[in-house]
């Protein structure tokens, strides 16, 4: 019996990670203008702040990712974000968005779990990790469910604290061989402060 | 003795505007306008104090310089006395220019916000805040 995704070994390089939030201040800019989008007009209406909270921990953890060949798109629209998971040659895609009531705020708008679900394919062997606010409706959509080991936060993300997490999780990935999920595991023992065998 | 940046984290805190930007969840508070005339108070407080801090660093400095120059004149103007009055004259004015400058900086802040604070509604008036605060804290910490 071949294995989950999620149990599947996978060096950095077999990751990609997908940015749907702003970068720079220009997209910033355009967002809190843009009628449908939500993240910047609601959750974070200052670029200083969102700089602090958002860009700076951001290029930190792209400069590190990118160190250890992580694949990192930024400003990811849903076509891009799509033919992402459809790309074999990444066997985990790591989704950094922000989540409305149901809805994904990609660089060019809100999807619906629905939408998402409708495009994205069912018959992949990968991990999708979904590094965005309770996004239960996607994570248990039919298409989701068949084709990926999904992973998400059930609670609300901090982009600071997990982006740094990031940076430790493709540490333990380029130095260990192991699984995506082991590798999850060991980043939350590691940053709880327990001792890693 | 708060400063400038005290002040301005405390009352970001009790508005809830210090937390972290989630990727989702409910936004932070409004502000109300007994907040902004609270931390207007604290403003005018911190200014008079630093008006006042400014004056007695302004007489630290002339009475260094005034030690320098009575040194100066009682080593008999000897080569390694003035050198050595010189330099430490100059090493302790730097430290007290350089206090000076930060108080400078947060009197001429605290001038503007006074100025402005009164003309915006009280959600503009919290975003000014907001992006002083985070543009000092981005210039005072590098990036990891």
């Amino acid at each position: 019996m071949s294995e989950r995704p999620g149990q599947e070994r996978v060096k950095p390089k077999d990751c990609a990670i997908a940015v749907a939030l702003p970068s720079s201040f220009e997209r910033f800019q355009a967002d809190r203008s843009a009628l449908k989008k939500d993240f910047v007009r609601n959750c974070c209406t200052t670029w200083a702040k969102y700089q602090h909270d958002v860009v700076r921990p951001m290029a930190s953890a792209v400069r590190d990712a990118e160190s250890y060949g992580v694949a990192v798109f930024s400003d990811v629209t849903f076509e891009r974000f799509i033919d992402l998971c459809k790309d074999e040659e990444f066997k985990v895609v790591i989704l950094f968005a922000h989540w409305t009531e149901r809805s994904i705020e990609f660089s060019d708008g809100l999807r619906s779990a629905e939408e998402i679900d409708d495009h994205i394919p069912s018959s992949t062997t990968s991990v999708l990790d979904l590094c965005v606010c309770c996004p239960e409706a996607l994570a248990n959509a039919r298409a989701v469910r068949a084709g990926f080991d999904t992973r998400y936060n059930e609670s609300l993300v901090t982009p600071r604290i997990w982006f740094a997490f990031y940076r430790f999780l493709f540490r333990f990935l380029s130095t260990y061989d192991i699984s995506y999920f082991k590798a999850f595991g060991l980043t939350v023992d590691y940053l709880s402060g327990k001792e890693i065998a | 003795m708060s400063s400038l940046i005290e002040v301005l984290r405390s009352t970001l805190d009790a508005s809830g505007h210090l937390k972290s930007v989630l990727l989702g969840g409910p936004r932070a508070s409004g502000w109300t306008d007994s907040a902004r005339s609270q931390l207007m108070q604290q403003l005018g407080e911190l200014r008079r104090s630093l008006s006042w801090r400014m004056r007695c660093m302004s007489f630290v400095l002339v009475i260094v310089l005034i030690v320098c120059v009575w040194l100066i004149y009682s080593s008999a103007n000897t080569s390694v006395g003035i050198a050595a009055v010189t330099g430490g004259g100059l090493v302790s004015m730097l430290g007290v220019v350089r206090i000076m400058r930060h108080m400078w900086q947060d009197h001429a802040s605290i001038d503007l916000l006074l100025a402005v604070l009164p003309e915006f509604g009280a959600d503009d008036a919290v975003k000014l805040i907001e992006s002083y605060y985070f543009s000092r804290q981005l210039r005072d910490t590098k990036p990891k």
